[in-house]
């Protein structure tokens, strides 16, 4: 018993040693690694980085509007609100549909008296026309706002989380299983960040990819009858409501 | 002497009212005719010849007065411009299957144009009378309601043979009242 004690006790004190060693490099790398200077370092997110690059300007694009291309075009969310006084709602909610879907756009949602459509940016204008050539265009407001920022802090957060995964992988190789352990649950929360990250930079890139318009539509009361009087009296009695009650 | 011509009077009248009515209730005044068109069911007992589909198309035949006299061209101008002033949008003659109701355009708030004005279907009936036929939209509690008037002039009468029923209910059954209203027969002319 005392022999096997004086026998383990060096070796536990290496591997305790080297686990200490390995999960302070770990906080340590974590640390840094969460500045965008030190994500910059791994190759994996680098590449990563170009091809965030690509995607974003592929999605800016259409959403600069009819701007030249000399320049790469920034990604830009537009929304337009519109409201839209109509004769019969149902029919021109299914004219603007099938016009936005013509035009390469789908619907978001689809309610009575309301229509909520993503468009792509350069087809907008001519959705707009298709909705107002329904009735009376009531109000209509466009905003834009600028992505750029949003995107470019969005990506280089995601580019240091790789480059921390990159590193961090690299541990496991000559680690015990307790730091081993101690890695791989760091890892696992790490990665369940960059998709967090992923899935917010889907959304910004959709922004600017699709622009948002949102269509209300008013009924008029425009088709009420009106009580004209004719100088001819039995004219007077042509009339559809006197001919239900009076049949 | 006064009193007793008084009663006489009175009995006299009495006597002629009785008559009258006795003559009136017994002699039916002729009534147009005409065939019944598909899908509907005439009402046999109503002193006018009128008739129903089971989801509630109507169709009604009366006789108005030509007074003042016009002719058939003149009252088909007078009632497209009442109606269509009334808010009354013209259809056209025939409706295809797939028609949908058409919709004034709203060109400025509060102005409704009307939608593409439809002329009236003029047609001869097989018995050799004149007749013309024109076809609205009109609102109705919320539903669009077809409303149909053919006119037929002759002499001093005018008859009309008016339908109504809603749009949907009444689209499938446009070309069969148009085809009934040929078979139009206005009662022969009292010698």
């Amino acid at each position: 018993m005392t022999r096997a004690r004086r026998s383990a006790g060096p070796v536990v004190g290496v591997l305790v040693g080297r686990s200490f060693a390995v999960l302070l490099a770990v906080l340590l790398v974590a640390l840094l690694g969460a500045s965008p200077a030190a994500a910059a370092e791994g190759d994996t997110s680098k590449a990563a980085a170009a091809a965030d690059d690509a995607a974003a300007n592929g999605g800016a694009d259409g959403a600069a509007g009819a701007a030249p291309s000399a320049k790469p075009r920034r990604p830009t969310a537009l929304s337009l609100r519109m409201t839209v006084q109509v004769i019969a709602p149902d029919e021109a909610r299914a004219a603007i549909r099938k016009a936005a879907e013509a035009l390469g756009g789908h619907v978001h949602l689809e309610a009575n008296r309301q229509l909520q459509l993503r468009v792509p940016p350069e087809k907008l204008s001519a959705v707009t026309a298709a909705a107002a050539g329904q009735g009376i265009v009531l109000d209509k407001a466009l905003s834009r706002s600028d992505r750029t920022e949003a995107i470019y802090q969005l990506e280089a957060r995601l580019r240091s989380k790789v480059g921390v995964l990159v590193r961090m992988r690299r541990f496991l190789a000559d680690s015990d299983v307790q730091a081993t352990l101690q890695v791989e649950r760091t890892l696992s929360g790490l990665i369940a960040e960059i998709e967090a990250v992923k899935g917010q930079l889907r959304v910004e890139r959709d922004k600017a990819r699709f622009a948002r318009l949102d269509v209300s539509l008013s009924a008029a009361a425009t088709q009420k009858l009106r009580y004209v009087r004719s100088p001819f009296p039995w004219l007077n009695s042509v009339d559809v409501e006197q001919l239900v009650r009076r049949f | 002497m006064v009193g007793l011509s008084c009663h006489g009077v009175r009995v006299a009248s009495a006597l002629v009212l009785g008559a009258c009515l006795l003559v009136g209730c017994s002699s039916k005044p002729a009534q147009p005719t005409m065939d019944d068109p598909k899908g509907f069911v005439r009402f046999e007992k109503s002193h006018v010849p009128k008739w129903i589909t089971p989801d509630g198309v109507r169709l009604k035949v009366r006789r108005v007065d030509n007074d003042p006299r016009g002719d058939l061209p003149f009252w088909m101008d007078a009632m497209a411009r009442h109606l269509d002033q009334r808010g009354y949008v013209r259809l056209p003659a025939t409706l295809g299957k797939d028609a949908t109701p058409p919709r004034p355009r709203l060109e400025r708030e509060g102005d409704v144009t009307e939608a593409k004005v439809a002329a009236p279907r003029c047609f001869d009936t097989v018995a050799g009378l004149r007749g013309c036929q024109a076809t609205w939209l009109v609102p109705r509690q919320g539903e669009d309601w077809v409303m149909t008037v053919a006119v037929y002039v002759r002499g001093d009468d005018i008859y009309l043979v008016e339908g109504a029923g809603p749009w949907q209910a009444w689209r499938p059954r446009h070309d069969d009242v148009s085809a009934a209203l040929r078979s139009f027969r206005p009662p022969a002319r009292e010698r």
